[in-house]
């Protein structure tokens, strides 16, 4: 009660909060709508705005923008098929395909609705679990990571599109491509060819970009007019009463999904959108909608991507220790202003904790004016006749890639990418279980590695996690499951033949 | 031959070219039992083994799957892919130039190019996008968010025209 | 890598700022340029960039020049080298250097490496410290070398071929104890790991663990310069300990070859007398930073002899050919 009448008094006395809460969110979503733009980056560019500023609005400028930047790079991705962010890649696969039924608009607004949903959540446990969730942050152990992530790669055995053989095969490509860059443990240079600019690996973003749109760029080349349904309505329509309903499961889904990786620290968002993304199929009444459209398919992983956005910041403020880039970016904004984050943050200055948190609050109701207002736009400019949108998306592409590590190589990485992507089409490979090689190989592989060093090779250690273990049956149990599911529907197949 | 064979074929290939590749990483005292070549050969027999597998699969039955031609593509996929390649060679055009001609320029031909060829007209309209796209794209990636593109050859020239 | 990076501190930099717009040119030996150009591969927020942007307000009074940054990020320094290597040598670009710079010139190919370019001076070193959680047995640096000795250490560094990962290497020869040395990528990913238990030790700058050590979470127990440093009189040093290993990770200019010699005696006054300011000693102060001016004439040798140290590391340990 205290805590809400401090976050009351701290806007009225502050009211640059607010400014900076709408001026944040709308920077995040302009900026990570550019694809190769990530939320770490946008943040940064607002620190040097932040020196002078007043503490709490500095921090609440900062956070917003991650807010703003979780909702903006779903907007490409659905309108044209290009992830503007890590995190929005799993958000193409439906909203793309509902984009392309001329449904932009409802899309646009499955995925506002479920991004606040998710922040909601997100902020509220903010607002009054940080310090006893911070210390969970604590529980995970290398060991816990790989459970983690083989949970995650369980998922190709689902999302195989009928060829469980060609989807281990692109799962296996993209484990592969997560190998380039620095070994995780000797330092030694895999796969670089001596290039400096693979030291850091092959940016995931980088393949996204490359595999949804500049393959969709390529197959769009041939075809005479954009598929004429594809005329969207130029309005947002936010879900109504009965989309809501069935909405519900989908974004329950993501919103705890997105906590607990929210709380892991080195995670990254775009693990938990997907893992969302394929739970929520799991449990849909309609499994056989997602990749066609399905709203379940953009709810779970923008759920995610909002809850997120909020539960990345409790072991920053919590602990003193970001989880992600973002996080160590608004890290560095508390620092500035003279504020040490971490299990003390909370008793020093606790005036500007909760003005942050009440900027927070406020952020929630920037995405919702502002994702409003800058939609209509959005699609007005898809709207245009194809050639000048095909041309502008291939422009803006070419430009966002290069700002991922200003190295024009990047550019042409993405490029061959793109021919990949068109190669796997043209095999009728499945992509998504390479994205998510691609997204959870490396986060697999170190922390495989690094629990064994731990235990001087025993694999023991693995049973000696809790978390791990937990992980590791609950993956087992789904593969089983999927396995036992697709023979049963081949048989099926083959007694209907 | 059925496209799943040739895939299959790839497949092994890049296995194959991955194994070697995998097999030259030096050893280091620094690494760990599993070490950095580890788990890319584990990878690369997996996706062998699986490319195999795919092989015999098309040898035994070949599923109609590998004839049929996408719904997408009525026209042909082998058209398709030239008109494909159009937007590649464009794309690679941009990274060759953009060195010398600077962002806002190239990107500018870029997106003229880029729309001639998707079929409009060459007119006022789209020279006016092709500038206007540039500018756009310029003020957004240079001007607000500092990425520093490519300037090209023109503020050397600028410098030694003044001298 | 960029999460340890965008750790360190960014105390005072308002403070700066604000200094800034009073700063104006005083009496100094006329500078050939007006505006220098300060140069890092870190990202806005990114440890050398906050360095830069804490010195530059100083810098500007201390030597009547604006100074301004800018940020060459890409290939961990890579890109950065290359710009200053083909950069006239007038005294307008310099370079922020740190380990790093030597260790992406021998991990890889570069257009240009550490060896192109000039040490101009030295600045800081960032004393590297060794610590453990508050609830853990070991007191001493010793406990956990005997604990080492008795079963299997697990000791963790930031990154794989760091500094920091050769420091523990080194510990682990000098002391011939068995331990594992486990890398992250990240300080803070490692810093849960020290927490959580499930590594003995971590071994990160003073600044990056400050919250925790202000929260009384954290215990130092050895700090690995050859002195102890002034913000933690009481830590004894790792040499102090019996364990003979010392590390100097600097932090300082460089600049294109062939920096005339009226801009180098610019800086090496400039840089003295900036450390002496007591505005910026309180800021560096607090971000663990310990001044370390060398001078050009020996910070040419300084370099190379770090850079020649960490070659023979990666090469004994067979990172690179």
């Amino acid at each position: 009660m205290n805590d809400i009448l401090a976050m009351v008094t701290s806007v009225i006395n502050t009211p640059m909060i607010i400014v900076a809460a709408f001026a944040g969110t709308a920077w995040g979503i302009i900026g990570c709508a550019m694809p190769g733009i990530s939320p770490s980056i946008a943040m940064a560019l607002l620190l040097p705005f932040t020196y002078g500023a007043d503490p709490a609005a500095a921090v609440v400028l900062l956070a917003s923008t991650y807010l703003g930047a979780e909702y903006g790079g779903s907007i490409p991705a659905i309108l044209i098929r290009t992830p503007g962010t890590n995190s929005a890649a799993a958000t193409v696969i439906d909203g793309y395909a509902m984009k392309e039924q001329g449904k932009a608009g409802e899309a646009l607004g499955i995925s506002l609705y479920s991004t606040l949903l998710g922040a909601i959540f997100g902020v509220a446990l903010l607002l009054t679990l940080t310090q006893p969730l911070a210390k969970v942050a604590l529980a995970f152990q290398p060991q816990s990571y790989v459970g983690l992530g083989i949970l995650g790669l369980s998922v190709i055995a689902s999302c195989s599109e009928g060829s469980l053989l060609k989807g281990l095969m692109a799962g296996v490509l993209g484990l592969m491509i997560a190998t380039v860059g620095t070994d995780p443990v000797t330092g030694i240079n895999r796969f670089t060819f001596d290039d400096a600019e693979l030291l850091s690996g092959i940016p995931p973003i980088l393949v996204m970009v490359g595999i949804y749109a500049i393959t969709n760029l390529f197959e769009q080349a041939s075809m005479p007019a954009w598929r004429q349904t594809t005329s969207n309505d130029a309005s947002l329509k936010m879900p109504g009463p009965l989309m809501r309903a069935r909405l519900r499961v989908s974004q329950a889904i993501g919103c705890v999904i997105g906590f607990i990786e929210g709380l892991t620290p080195g995670g990254g968002g775009a693990i938990s959108a997907f893992i969302s993304y394929n739970e929520a199929r799991r449990w849909s009444k309609h499994p056989e909608e997602f990749g066609k459209g399905s709203p379940e398919g953009i709810a779970a992983p923008e759920a995610s991507n909002g809850a997120v956005s909020a539960t990345a910041l409790i072991p920053m403020l919590g602990l003193g220790i970001p989880g992600s880039n973002s996080a160590a970016v608004l890290l560095g904004g508390f620092l500035i202003h003279g504020m040490t984050p971490g299990p003390l943050l909370f008793t020093k200055h606790y005036d500007i904790v909760m003005g942050f948190f009440a900027g927070k609050v406020v952020s929630l109701f920037a995405l919702v004016i502002l994702g409003y207002i800058v939609l209509r736009p959005c699609i007005w400019l898809v709207n245009r006749p194809k050639h000048y949108l095909m041309a502008m998306i291939l422009a803006l592409v070419l430009s966002g890639v290069y700002a991922i590590h200003n190295s024009l190589f990047h550019v042409g990485l993405a490029l061959a990418f793109g021919v990949l992507g068109y190669a796997l089409k043209y095999f009728r490979i499945p992509v998504l279980p390479m994205i998510l090689g691609v997204v959870l190989g490396f986060m697999v592989e170190s922390n495989y590695r690094r629990a064994l060093v731990l235990s001087d090779g025993d694999h023991m250690i693995f049973l000696e996690d809790p978390i791990a273990v937990g992980l590791l049956v609950i993956s087992a149990g789904f593969l089983i499951y999927s396995l036992i599911r697709h023979f049963r529907d081949m048989a099926t197949q083959k007694a209907a033949a | 031959m059925n496209r799943d064979f040739v895939a299959g074929l790839i497949g092994l290939a890049l296995a194959v070219a991955y194994y070697a590749m995998a097999s030259q990483i030096q050893i280091s005292q620094l690494a760990d039992e599993v070490g950095p070549e580890g788990l890319p050969k584990i990878y690369a027999w997996m996706l062998g083994a699986l490319s195999v597998l795919l092989m015999l699969r098309a040898l035994i039955k070949p599923t109609e799957l590998a004839t049929h031609t996408d719904g997408n593509h009525p026209i042909g996929e082998t058209y398709a892919a030239k008109r494909g390649l159009g937007i590649l060679l464009i794309g690679i055009a941009y990274v060759i130039t953009v060195p010398w001609l600077g962002y806002p320029l190239t990107l500018a031909i870029v997106i003229a190019l880029a729309a001639l060829y998707q079929g409009g007209r060459l007119s006022w309209q789209l020279t006016a996008v092709g500038i206007l796209g540039a500018a756009v794209l310029w003020f957004v990636f240079v001007f607000l968010l500092h990425i520093a593109q490519p300037e090209g050859i023109w503020p050397e020239l600028i410098e030694r025209l003044r001298r | 890598m960029t999460v340890s990076h965008l750790l360190r501190p960014l105390i005072g930099v308002a403070l700066c700022l604000q200094l800034s717009g009073m700063a104006q040119a005083q009496t100094a030996p006329k500078y050939p340029k007006d505006t220098v150009m300060l140069a890092t591969h870190s990202s806005p927020g990114g440890g050398s960039d906050v360095f830069l942007r804490e010195l530059a307000p100083h810098l500007t009074r201390a030597m009547g020049i604006n100074v301004a940054i800018e940020n060459i990020s890409g290939g961990s320094g890579a890109k950065a080298m290359a710009v200053l290597a083909k950069a006239k040598p007038d005294g307008g670009l310099f370079y922020a250097t740190t380990p790093t710079f030597i260790y992406t010139s021998l991990l890889s190919k570069t257009e240009a490496s550490y060896r192109d370019l000039e040490p101009l001076v030295n600045v800081f070193f960032d004393p590297e410290v060794v610590y453990t959680s508050a609830d853990s047995k070991f007191q001493t640096l010793k406990d956990v070398i005997d604990h080492a000795r008795a079963s299997r250490g697990k000791w963790g560094a930031a990154n794989p071929a760091s500094l920091e990962r050769q420091v523990l290497e080194r510990m682990k020869a000098v002391t011939g104890v068995r331990a594992a040395v486990v890398t992250f990528e990240g300080g803070g990913d490692m810093q849960i790991n020290v927490l959580n238990r499930t590594l003995d030790i971590g071994i990160g700058e003073l600044g990056e663990i400050k919250p925790q050590l202000e929260a009384g979470k954290l215990r130092i127990l050895a700090v690995m310069s050859d002195q102890r440093v002034d913000q933690l009189p009481n830590v004894p040093t790792a040499k102090e300990q019996g364990v003979d290993v010392t590390v100097r990770k600097f932090r300082g200019l460089a600049g294109p070859k062939g920096t005339p010699p009226d801009v180098i005696a610019a800086w090496e006054a400039g840089i003295q007398k900036v450390l002496e300011d007591p505005a910026y000693k309180k800021i560096y102060m607090e971000n663990g930073l310990q001044p370390a001016f060398i001078r050009h004439a020996d910070y040419a040798g300084f370099i190379n002899d770090f850079g020649k140290e960490t070659e023979a590391f990666l090469k004994n340990s067979g990172v690179i050919k």
